[in-house]
């Protein structure tokens, strides 16, 4: 990504394609040490691309804080009374 | 071999993280309350099959999601998978680029007017399958790998949901800006 506005595309210069194509593997924590030490490299250099990271940074973090729901109150207990259920002797 | 009675001191910890995936997976408070009871009850009566020392949050969730799996198959809609392979990469990402000239300040502003259930509607209206690898990525953290051994599929499919999950759920996120005239 080397103009302020463009979308990644695959004209951009590689070092842009490579840190598109790894940009999840990044953010997801799936991509080796050294991948790492030059995708932040670059990403020091090249603005776009970073916004792109932060972005989609954000992003999972939206979904992430999203989605979590509060444990219902007394569902612990009724979880537990069925599994003292499940083990007490029979008969 | 784990022993069933150290099972609640074990297992308990995660109900927490369960419920909010099951509440995601189900749409519904009643129906994630009788999941969760459910993989709790399977998780206790396997137990000694689970190997002690292993992964027991990657465990329960495998539970959870085959729980799921089995109980609403019925219910289950089949993935339009042509349709999602013809979004593009970065769907909201790139409409906010070709629809504005703001610059990154701007997007993230717009990420941050996204109201907490427009979001989680995004994330439901997603394919099952989809669902799942996102909520197991993003939500609970799984890596790839774990999140292969909970569903039971190669790597590289979950790879390809999480890939087309995410832009579906750009998909989604867009139209909810869309509609308010954000984007």
């Amino acid at each position: 990504m080397t103009s302020d506005d463009a979308p990644p595309t695959s004209a951009d210069k590689p070092d842009c394609l490579g840190a598109v194509e790894d940009l999840y593997g990044y953010l997801d924590g799936e991509i080796d040490e050294e991948k790492r030490r030059l995708i932040r490299a670059h990403l020091d250099e090249c603005g776009p691309c970073l916004d792109a990271y932060g972005f989609h940074d954000e992003v999972k973090r939206i979904v992430s804080e999203g989605c979590r729901s509060e444990l219902p109150v007394g569902l612990r207990d009724k979880v537990l009374a069925a599994i003292k259920d499940l083990s007490a002797p029979q008969g | 071999m784990a022993d069933q009675e150290t099972f609640v001191d074990d297992a308990e910890p995660f109900m927490a993280s369960l419920f909010s995936t099951a509440r995601r997976l189900t749409g519904n408070q009643a129906d994630a309350e009788d999941l969760v009871q459910e993989t709790y009850l399977r998780a206790y009566r396997s137990y000694d099959s689970f190997a002690e020392g292993t992964n027991l949050r990657a465990w329960l969730f495998r539970i959870l999601t085959n729980t799921h799996i089995n109980r609403y198959r019925a219910k289950q809609r089949r993935v339009d998978e042509t349709e999602l392979d013809d979004l593009e990469d970065f769907y909201l990402y790139r409409r906010l680029h070709d629809r504005t000239n703001l610059g990154q300040s701007a997007e993230d502003e717009l990420l941050s007017t996204l109201s907490e259930a427009e979001v989680v509607a995004a994330v439901e209206a997603l394919p099952e399958g989809y669902r799942m690898a996102v909520l197991l990525a993003d939500v609970e953290g799984f890596a790839y790998k774990e999140i292969a051994e909970i569903l039971d599929i190669p790597i590289g499919t979950v790879m390809s949901r999480l890939h087309r999950g995410r832009k579906a759920l750009q998909k989604e996120l867009y139209e909810f800006a869309a509609s308010r005239g954000l984007a």
